[in-house]
């Protein structure tokens, strides 16, 4: 999200509010609120490339983890032809994998692409919505008909919850970090070659997955280790603090500092704040890798029980 | 009182919220410590300070001393490019002191402080952030030097800063601020309105690097006006000083926090006797040891040289020391979860130039931090 599109979301919700006040003077005399007609027309457009935009994007997505599994599929079958010897096989394999490497790599390109997009139209999109409830404050307060005034009102909650679920998917492009096992299912019609190579890469998967769980359990003791030199830090400096201790006697306070020391703003991870002005805390770090920690647990589990079930019909079949 | 008014809310608040998840849910509760300690002190020496009640002929004086305070931090809004939030710390310190000639005192302070912190980010421009704080203290059977407590007072701040995006990787900021403060005169100590004063400063500043080292360089301009000071100036009767200061700080964030500075500060004043130059050297420094425990040092060295030479002496005795080294070394170990402990040995010197005079502090405590919520 573009810092100046936050600053124009929080403009517009500023307007909003200012737009009721001055509404709920009524002297205040012609307001120059957007047209409705023009508001509504905005708002379906800008309604429709949203949802234009994230479905190029859902797409983007399907088709690059299809990619990931043909390229997986790829290696796994250049690591069988030279396992086999067979040079012919090998070679052919080798021209495959290298094929799907780069169709992943255009893939990758592409989900970039439109994933700047969609943030792009998710934005218009909410401004869309805060013009349009602009309108609606605007109008609730100058409708005297109280059945006019519940009609807005159901309108204004709906928006509102609109507003609130789209913004909720801040981190939808950001998704992509967790990426679930395409389906590989079992098929009737597969013979032993087919159930070994289904079986292969579903543990490639559970290995896959191991390695995050091993990267994000060294992120989470990395953060915590942070927080806790970091907090020893800012006790130390309170403690110093609070009652005068490192004002010597003689000495009057010093003047507020417009630079706080490091344990009052910036070294300490509490207070920092992000680029887009939303302050992370590591406790919300932690907190949210310990979620994706879960999620990532419980993909693994489902592919391993996958990779068991195929492993177990090709048992079957050659036993 | 004003501290005790701040303090007691604070502490009293705080161990009622015993359902600090409650509290969690509507707004966002980012830290919470108790601490409690006891200590060993000892005091040598015996600069003269005017703003202290009574004289005391002694050069030694001990004290044992208990703490309590509990600090936070709580935020109210977080997103949309602009953050609300509120922090407090409070504190209760009683001292037992002993080894003076007139008597034995015992006192007490109180502490409070509250900081409101607002930023909104300015599009691509930058970082704006205003900061207000109010805080004070008040303390009870002050005791003579060398027990030095600083008197009770009231203070107000407000800065509003600004820092820009990275410039071809620097980062300029400026602030601008103003202060006041107001020392709690009593009938025995009428003296201590002497340091009451109002500050009015401009800040700027350019910080190179990213991530885990930065520099920064700043230049600032203070003004001070101290109403109950005189001049002894018929024409400007009451003290005005103008500060120029200028310094640079270096930062590492990882794997350690380090911190060095140093600062040259150019005061100028309507009276002859409080002009000076003066420079300062600060460290800071926290950093992992073998088998789960943490040092922490704090360090600050500051020395004067005047301007004009006097014949009698230079500044309102509790007003200013000509040389101060302050250092703090602590050691620390996680006890339980939510349970720190620490050992902290401090050591503080200032001298005035009214008769070679001195003042030495040293102490140890052992304090325990507990977190209530959160690891």
């Amino acid at each position: 999200m573009s810092d100046s599109h936050l600053l124009r979301t929080s403009l517009g919700r500023c307007g909003r509010i200012v737009l009721a006040v001055l509404a709920g003077v009524g002297a205040a005399g012609p307001l120059s609120v957007p047209a409705t007609a023009q508001v509504e027309t905005l708002l379906r457009e800008r309604t429709l490339e949203y949802q234009a935009a994230r479905s190029a994007f859902e797409s983007a997505r399907d088709a690059r983890s299809a990619a990931e599994v043909r390229f997986t599929t790829a290696s796994l079958e250049v690591e069988n032809a030279r396992a086999s010897g067979d040079d012919a096989r090998l070679r052919r394999a080798l021209a495959a994998a290298q094929a799907q490497a780069g169709e992943l790599e255009r893939l990758d390109r592409r989900v970039q692409e439109v994933g700047e997009e969609l943030e792009a139209a998710r934005q218009a999109f909410l401004s869309a919505l805060d013009d349009r409830l602009a309108v609606l404050y605007a109008e609730l307060e100058a409708t005297p008909s109280l059945e006019s005034r519940r009609q807005i009102g159901d309108l204004i909650r709906d928006l509102q919850t609109q507003v609130t679920e789209v913004e909720s998917e801040v981190d939808f492009a950001s998704q992509i970090q967790l990426v679930a096992m395409p389906e590989v299912q079992f098929d009737p019609r597969d013979g032993p070659e087919e159930l070994r190579l289904k079986a292969q890469i579903a543990e490639s998967w559970v290995d896959r997955y191991d390695s995050q769980l091993e990267l994000i359990d060294e992120t989470i003791e990395e953060l915590r280790e942070r927080q806790r030199r970091e907090r020893d830090f800012e006790q130390f400096m309170a403690g110093i603090r609070r009652f005068d201790d490192a004002t010597v006697p003689v000495v009057a306070p010093p003047p507020s500092n417009p630079q706080p020391d490091p344990a009052q703003a910036g070294v300490s991870d509490s207070t920092a704040v992000s680029a887009d002005g939303v302050e992370v805390s590591l406790e919300d770090q932690i907190g949210q890798l310990l979620i994706l920690r879960s999620q990532v647990e419980n993909y693994r589990e489902q592919v391993r029980i996958r990779a068991r079930v195929f492993r177990q019909r090709l048992g079957g079949i050659t036993g | 009182m004003t501290g005790r008014w701040l303090a007691f809310p604070i502490l009293m608040v705080m161990v009622a919220a015993g359902h600090t998840q409650a509290l969690e849910a509507q707004i966002k509760l980012r830290d919470l410590v108790f601490t409690g300690g006891v200590a060993a002190e000892a005091y040598r020496g015996n600069l003269p300070a005017v703003t202290v009640p009574v004289v005391d002929e002694t050069e030694r004086a001990a004290a044992a001393v208990g703490e309590f305070s509990a600090r936070g931090d709580v935020l109210f809004l977080n997103g949309s490019g602009r953050s609300l939030s509120l922090a407090f710390d409070g504190g209760i310190r009683q001292f037992a002191a002993a080894g003076f000639e007139l008597r034995d005192y015992a006192p007490r302070e109180w502490v409070g402080s509250i900081d409101v912190r607002y930023v909104q980010v300015l599009g691509d421009l930058g970082v704006l952030q205003v900061l207000t704080r109010v805080k004070g203290r008040s303390v009870e059977d002050r005791p003579p030097m060398p027990l030095f407590i600083q008197p009770g007072y009231r203070n107000a701040s407000g800065t509003l800063s600004f820092q820009t995006r990275p410039i071809r990787d620097v980062r300029f900021d400026v602030a601008v601020g103003g202060e006041i403060s107001d020392y709690r005169s009593l009938d025995l100590t009428p003296q201590l309105d002497l340091l009451d004063r109002r500050t009015a400063s401009l800040e700027l500043g350019a910080e190179w690097g990213s991530g885990e080292s930065t520099v920064r360089f700043s230049g600032g301009y203070r003004a001070y006006w101290y109403p109950e000071q005189g001049s002894f100036d018929p024409d400007d009767p009451f003290r005005r000083d103008r500060a120029v200061q200028a310094g640079v700080q270096w930062t590492l964030r990882a794997p350690l926090i380090v911190q060095v500075g140093l600062e040259g500060i150019i005061n100028r004043s309507n009276s002859d006797r409080p002009e000076y130059d003066a420079l300062s050297l600060s460290t800071l420094l926290s950093a992992p040891l073998p088998g789960g425990f943490g040092i922490n040092l704090f360090g600050v060295l500051t020395g004067k040289s005047y301007f004009s030479a006097t014949e009698f002496a230079r500044l309102v005795p509790g007003e200013e020391a000509d040389n101060a080294s302050v250092v703090y070394l602590s050691l620390t170990r996680a006890l339980a979860p939510n349970l720190d402990g620490a050992l902290r040995v401090g050591w503080t010197r200032a001298e005035t130039d009214i008769g070679s005079s001195y003042f030495q502090r040293y102490g140890a405590t052992l304090l325990f931090h507990y977190r209530p919520v959160g690891r």
